[in-house]
């Protein structure tokens, strides 16, 4: 049995439509228009134990909705959700005891009280064991460098800290999935880097099952062995990291850096522009016409000093991905 | 058990934290005592018997000065707390803890309570120069049982009471404006004001079934040894009672609300 099993899961939010001004509004108070948004349709998807999977997706693709979906959060509209064999809104304890949700934007730890004054309730709350949580404390806390942080009132962090202190309490308990929704939003690149070689490290040494959700390209890619994209509620890739590249891997990026500033659409002939500045471009080509290309621009460009040759990066599939909506 | 006992001192710890908050607080929560006392004393003034409807003004001010002790067993927050965790979606992080949220909110508030208790008390001793000659003092071993449970019943009701009607923002989103409501009215069916005794006789045997009356004028009225022991234990009974069928109402509504929940926010 998987460790998550989802089948023909959806959910239809009703949302009443807010119209703009006073007139509308008042009329709005009286008579309600109600309009029904899929946030999830039909989803299909069966996670492993110890899988790392990046679940992504544009602003509203139903990321969200899914992990409340397995967190027993939300109930369901339709279809069926097991989640360690259990039903998750039942909210059965010994359940809520094996799962940790850890929202990038919400903050649960006491505002006016050391971060570790909140880790013993949790610690009371989840029931664990004295020495296992000592164990957890100190491993987690050294792995995230944050064991001076400990003693310090929460308000007084920074908000990388503060994430980390986050992360802290919900591993604590040593959960057997954990799901992260924009763990590092806000973050600045340290914070990012920390966090996510904390999450493999982690993954290495527990077989924790980690469902993560991020903006953040690199998150995903550094840190998950599978992504699942979403585009308005369904799912329209599920597949190993490498799958992605390499279903892409017939395009190439091509990097021209010149002596002096161009004009960037005197190139658009060869290919897609995704990226430009003053001397440099990136272009997005075919692979098969690589040589015509160069050669070409070799040719008729005396202002050309370096040509590079890379693959697509990973975020820039995956934007392409979303602009289309389907995989191409 | 240990978790909820571990929150409430940790909330407890945390009232603590804020000085000012807690003096200016304590000012503005007697102002409204101390104007109920002055509007009973000109009443008392300008109708000059002494007397009112068997209350002397040394018994007004106990009544209300007691009664502001007692009012400090309210516990409302839990009911605040719910609605806008509702609102704004905090409910669900605490929704998927394997803990139950209402005994952790009563807990929660409790220890608020406590801490308003005795900053009130300490209030009222070092003021209490001024007032002490208004002041009668008739407590048994026996009421200060029965005056224990009450506010004990108080305190389960209040809680009760409040998360029930924290839990309409499932269906109102903003439930404010019912909440507010219902705290005028609460507070006036609990003696807020003006005695309950002060009603018509049908009336008032009515308002001491209704489970205010235990928030403020029932033990009120049992400092001032102006209830039987007897009489007093009846009431506790219905109050009991009142708690199961509350706990009733809560758990119903609470099924009813967490699948219209929808989590907004992230």
């Amino acid at each position: 049995m998987s460790t998550i099993n989802a089948s023909n899961l959806s959910k239809t939010y009703q949302i009443h439509e807010k119209q703009q001004g006073l007139k509308k509004s008042i009329q709005d108070f009286f008579s309600r228009k109600y309009v029904f948004k899929e946030a999830v349709k039909n989803l299909n998807m069966t996670i492993e134990k110890g899988e790392i999977v990046g679940l992504l997706g544009e602003n509203g693709a139903g990321k969200t909705t899914t992990l409340k979906m397995l967190t027993g959060i939300l109930y369901p509209t339709s279809g069926k959700v097991t989640v360690l064999n259990y039903t998750p809104t039942q909210r059965k304890r010994e359940f809520l005891k094996k799962i940790a949700f850890v929202m990038g934007n919400k903050s649960e730890i006491n505002w006016d009280l050391p971060a570790v004054d909140t880790f013993r309730y949790q610690k009371l709350v989840y029931q664990v064991p004295d020495d296992l949580y000592k164990k957890n404390i100190d491993m987690l806390a050294e792995m995230l460098h944050v064991k001076h942080l400990l003693n310090t009132q929460l308000r007084r962090l920074s908000l990388g800290e503060r994430m980390k202190m986050e992360l802290i309490n919900s591993f604590l308990y040593s959960p057997e999935i954990v799901f992260l929704d924009e763990p590092t939003i806000g973050l600045d690149l340290n914070s990012q880097l920390a966090i996510r070689k904390f999450l493999r490290e982690y993954r290495e040494e527990r077989k924790t099952t980690i469902i993560i959700t991020s903006h953040y390209m690199d998150d995903i890619e550094e840190t998950c062995d599978r992504v699942i994209l979403l585009s308005k509620g369904s799912k329209i890739f599920d597949g190993a990291l490498g799958e992605i590249t390499r279903l892409y891997s017939s395009n190439k990026v091509l990097q021209l850096v010149f002596d002096q500033p161009i004009h960037p659409y005197e190139f658009a002939q060869y290919g897609e522009i995704i990226e430009y500045k003053e001397n440099t471009l990136k272009l997005m080509i075919q692979k098969e016409q690589y040589r015509s290309i160069v050669t070409g621009l070799m040719n008729q460009n005396k202002n050309l000093i370096d040509i590079s040759i890379t693959n697509v990066p990973f975020k820039n599939i995956v934007n392409q991905i979303m602009a289309e909506g389907r995989i191409s | 058990m240990q978790k909820y006992l571990y929150s409430f001192r940790m909330h407890l710890l945390e009232s603590f934290q804020y000085r000012f908050d807690t003096v200016l607080g304590l000012l503005v929560s007697n102002i409204s005592m101390f104007i109920t006392i002055i509007f009973w004393m000109l009443i008392y003034r300008s109708n000059g018997t002494g007397v009112l409807n068997g209350y002397t003004m040394a018994d007004m001010v106990t009544f209300f000065v007691a009664s502001s002790l007692f009012r400090t067993f309210i516990l409302n927050g839990g009911g605040f707390e719910i609605a806008s965790m509702i609102k704004n979606g905090d409910l669900s992080r605490i929704i998927i803890k394997p803990h139950s949220i209402n005994i952790f909110l009563y807990w929660k508030y409790l220890s608020n309570a406590l801490f308003e208790f005795i900053k009130q008390f300490t209030f009222l001793l070092l003021i209490a120069p001024f007032f002490a000659k208004h002041l009668t003092w008739k407590l048994t071993a026996q009421s200060i049982i029965l005056l224990i449970a009450y506010l004990v019943t108080a305190t389960f009701i209040s809680h009760l009471i409040w998360v029930l009607l924290g839990m309409t923002a499932f269906w109102l989103e903003q439930a404010q404006a019912v909440m507010w409501s219902f705290a005028v009215i609460i507070n006036f069916l609990s003696g807020m004001f003006m005695p309950l005794d002060f009603f018509p006789h049908w009336a008032v045997k009515v308002l001491e079934l209704l489970p205010f009356a235990v928030f403020s004028y029932i033990p009120a009225k049992l400092y001032m040894n102006q209830l039987s022991f007897a009489q007093g234990v009846n009431l506790l009974i219905v109050y009991i009672i009142w708690i199961l069928v509350l706990l009733l109402l809560n758990l119903m509504v609470w099924r009813a609300g967490v699948k219209k929940y929808s989590a907004v926010g992230g």
